[in-house]
């Protein structure tokens, strides 16, 4: 019978020991392949296997090397379920461009991406990341938390909800005591989310998008069956906010061409007419935020934002951060 | 909701920008249309979305297609977060000062001053505490300078 394991493909001792202490908080078994044969073999024990990757170093463009990575592509066809692979990377993935290009079979081999920023604690965020992994039907905030966080919702039924929604939020986050420029980074993340849900996600009844053109300023009440939900939890180490809409339109192709978007390096284009260009999104995670999307084709998308619990911006600057795609 | 300020200094424009750039805002209606050089101070500037980041770029991309001269004063934390995430945020404006997060090490007061980038440039972009004016203990520079100041390092 096949266990549950972490397969973690990287020689930094940082990782390693961030590994370990996943691999304790989620009581599943660790293991290091020293050579291709060994991650194969590994690999091909079981489908279910979660695997830490560490992409970006440019010791693995040598073909030479054990994990080359251009040789990703075979270790991973057919062989693992691809929505238990992360990429553990220095820097968020869209810096990572040069590497796409030289080897572009990689790019949609991982779904999820880690940064190596490993704060204390961290490790109970992202043991809780691979059990969301493992979920049948992953959604909503509270497999993210202990079962006795209680996890806050609210639902908007107008469009002019939105800019009252962010506010409140703004205020109870600054009263809670977090730092002011973190709680406006929030409520700035949070504005997104809810625009995304608002206008981008709706289709009509033929599966095309009927509000992507409108004007952001304009008002209107969503059906009955499309409300735009908001989670809020809590514990004392991050806080999340989780923005639901119920037309699970967000397809992983959009997604990572905004997150692949490299705009601190190539100029933003404005576009005259049309949709946006994931500009929210590509600044949540450009700005340090992580990220957390589940869609469910046809049902729901939900879009959750994670923040460290922490007393200065430049704690949260290292502290964790990830984007995952379910 | 965006707030300008706006009066004559030594013969040039100058606005100060406040409050939020969202959906809502029209800058070309609230600053209006420059006759000369303009001086946008945007100090009080708190938050910026993605619909502000275009609106604001459609202004000043057209102010720099009209050949009109505009710098930046005191970019607030807010708009330094955005010029660092998109490269060509600023249309081609220099920008002057920018604000300084600091956060006492012993009351956890954040403080927030303005500094000249050239001075940041000739110091190498190395920031030594301030003192805090509410306990006289050390504030440190409350960002990761590397990051904080990566758009002064682009070529």
């Amino acid at each position: 019978m096949s266990v549950n394991k972490l397969v973690l493909v990287s020689s930094g001792p940082e990782d390693l020991d961030f590994a370990l202490k996943v691999c304790q908080r989620f009581r599943i078994q660790l293991a290091v392949p020293k050579s291709w044969h060994e991650l194969l073999e590994t690999l091909s024990e079981s489908y279910s296997t979660y695997i830490f990757w560490a992409l970006g170093d440019l010791e693995l463009h040598d073909a030479s090397h054990p994990f080359f990575i251009g040789a990703i592509e075979e270790a991973l066809t057919g062989q693992v379920d691809p929505s238990r692979v992360f990429a553990l990377t220095t820097k968020p993935i869209h810096h990572y461009q040069d590497m796409f290009e030289k080897f572009p079979t990689i790019k949609g081999r991982f779904q999820h991406n880690l940064i190596r920023n490993y704060p204390p604690g961290c490790e109970i965020l992202y043991a809780r990341l691979l059990e969301y992994c493992s979920a049948p039907e992953p959604s909503g905030l509270q497999k993210l938390f202990d079962p006795t966080t209680k996890i806050q919702r609210l639902a908007l039924k107008n469009s002019s909800q939105k800019n009252s929604a962010v506010s409140a939020l703004e205020k109870t986050l600054l009263k809670t005591g977090f730092d002011e420029r973190i709680a406006s980074r929030i409520a700035q993340a949070t504005d997104e989310l809810l625009m995304n849900a608002i206008f981008d996600a709706s289709r009509d009844s033929s599966g095309v998008a009927n509000r992507q053109m409108l004007d952001r300023r304009v008002h209107f009440a969503f059906g009955p069956q499309e409300p735009v939900e908001m989670e809020f939890g809590l514990n004392q180490e991050y806080f999340a906010i989780c923005v639901t809409d119920h037309f699970g339109s967000l397809k992983k192709e959009t997604l990572f061409k905004f997150l692949h978007q490299n705009y601190q390096d190539k100029d933003y284009q404005l576009r005259k007419y049309g949709p946006g260009a994931g500009l929210g999104l590509y600044g949540i995670v450009a700005g340090g935020l992580s990220l957390l999307i589940s869609c469910k084709p046809g049902k729901r998308t939900d879009v959750a934002v994670f923040f460290p619990r922490v007393k200065s911006y430049r704690e949260f600057r290292k502290s964790f951060q990830f984007t995952a795609f379910f | 909701m965006l707030t300008a300020t706006k009066e004559n200094r030594d013969g040039k424009q100058f606005v100060l920008l406040g409050g939020t750039i969202d959906e809502t805002d029209d800058l070309a209606k609230v600053i209006g249309m420059p006759t000369g050089p303009l001086i946008v101070s945007c100090r009080d500037l708190t938050r910026i979305n993605s619909v502000g980041v275009k609106n604001w770029m459609k202004y000043f991309s057209q102010l720099q297609q009209n050949k009109l001269q505009f710098e930046f004063e005191e970019l607030s934390v807010a708009l330094v977060e955005q010029v660092n995430i998109v490269k060509n945020f600023a249309c081609g404006g220099p920008v002057l000062s920018i604000a300084m997060p600091f956060r006492c090490n012993s009351c956890q007061t954040g403080l927030t001053g303005a500094i000249k980038t050239e001075v940041v440039r000739s110091m190498n972009f190395n920031i030594a505490p301030v003192q805090c004016p509410k306990c006289g203990g050390s504030a440190e520079f409350d960002d990761v300078a590397e990051e904080y100041f990566s758009f002064l390092t682009r070529s």
